[in-house]
């Protein structure tokens, strides 16, 4: 009787773990149609999909990891409750990233009106900044170390010192890979806009670079 | 080309946007003569690289995905999730509810145990010419005498007034 439940336990798991695996290998737009067909996994997939992307792309617009996570958290309830209204016809990608961009444009400006807020998310970024090196790989050579990193924080800050609305195109453009007009969608300008500000950024982007790249 | 030129369309160039072959041979010249513009190009591709090249920066926290199932667990219709308290008072509730159930049950029983009251008539209503217009009397006090009005009402007189 227990290998047959046990049997039985494993055909439905195995059953799941393939309804996930073919989850997983479809697009966008079918996942949507699934989950408003009532497949309980079809968001979950979703979440995976878009959950690191958002992160890193609100953390790099405001700067401030543990907020980042808030706002991720948010983008996907407000896909929860609108996913019924979301206009098929469209990229899902350029909707969910409208949302991200839209409440990391309201977490600036908030931030702009609070200080304090702003001191206190300086100060967090200058304790990782003085973690000692002895924890990452220690396979490479120190000044290898010190080199990947340094560039690594380096290009991290330059993206950071970026005006903000120059900041989210340029990313959006070159670590997202969205084209102009999925870039004007998101952020709600025009296509000769997106192109001016991209352009200013990847101008200053090469000036606060290039002394660093000797 | 100029090097205001170059900046101009920089990102045309960069994103692949110009087909021109003429185009692409004028960016190809400057680049070739204008190590200022050159260094800029580099500076940026290898900017880029080295960002795209980083794994990415930040990954969810572990408990990322809990803290969002509980809350997208309180936005799915028809699931809400109670908290523990909710729970209780429920639980609670029914008790008192199967409580007082009982006690109805209890109730009832002695209420059948007591011997029935005497069957009453209904009291019939008494039209009265003043006020108060209408009454009820016990029926098998009241004598009903005369005609019925045009309006089809009754005038009863009471046995009180002993005519």
């Amino acid at each position: 009787m227990r290998a047959v439940l046990k049997g039985q336990t494993e055909t439905i798991a195995t059953r799941r773990g393939l309804e996930r695996s073919t989850l997983h290998e479809l697009d966008d737009g079918r996942l949507v149609l699934e989950h408003l067909r009532g497949d309980p996994q079809a968001f979950g997939t979703l979440v995976d999909r878009y959950q690191t992307r958002l992160l890193n792309f609100i953390n790099r617009t405001i700067g401030d990891r543990e907020r980042a996570e808030d706002l991720v958290q948010e983008v996907f309830i407000r896909v929860f409750r609108h996913l019924h209204r979301f206009d098929q016809t469209k990229k899902f990608s350029t909707w969910i990233y409208t949302i991200a961009s839209n409440l990391a444009k309201n977490e600036l400006r908030n931030r702009s009106r609070n200080p304090l807020v702003l001191f206190q998310t300086i100060k967090q970024h200058w304790e990782a900044d003085h973690r000692p090196l002895q924890f990452e790989d220690t396979t490479a050579r120190p000044d290898d170390l010190y080199r990947k990193r340094y560039l690594k924080e380096a290009v991290d800050q330059c993206v950071g010192q970026l005006p903000a609305h120059h900041r989210v195109v340029f990313v959006l453009r070159e670590l997202e890979g969205k084209s102009y007009a999925e870039i004007a969608d998101i952020t709600g300008c025009n296509l000769g806009t997106v192109k001016s500000r991209l352009n200013r950024a990847r101008n200053s982007f090469a000036q606060l670079i290039e002394p660093l790249l000797e | 080309m100029t090097c205001l030129q170059f900046h101009e369309r920089y990102s045309d160039y960069r994103d692949g946007l110009i087909t021109s072959e003429r185009e692409l041979r004028r960016f190809q010249r400057h680049f070739a003569h204008c190590p200022a513009c050159r260094r800029y190009d580099d500076a940026v591709r290898r900017g880029v690289l080295a960002l795209q090249a980083a794994p990415h920066a930040v990954t969810p926290s572990p408990d990322f995905r809990r803290r969002l199932e509980s809350r997208l667990a309180r936005e799915r219709p028809g699931e809400p999730e109670l908290p523990a308290r909710a729970g209780l008072a429920a639980a609670l509730l029914l008790v008192a509810l199967l409580g007082l159930l009982a006690l109805e049950g209890t109730r009832r029983t002695e209420l059948a145990r007591t011997p029935p009251l005497p069957a009453v008539p209904f009291p019939k209503p008494v039209a009265h010419a003043g006020v108060p217009f209408v009454s009820f009397q016990d029926p098998r006090a009241s004598i009903v005498v005369g005609s019925p009005s045009p309006y089809g009402a009754v005038l009863v007189e009471p046995v009180s007034a002993g005519r």
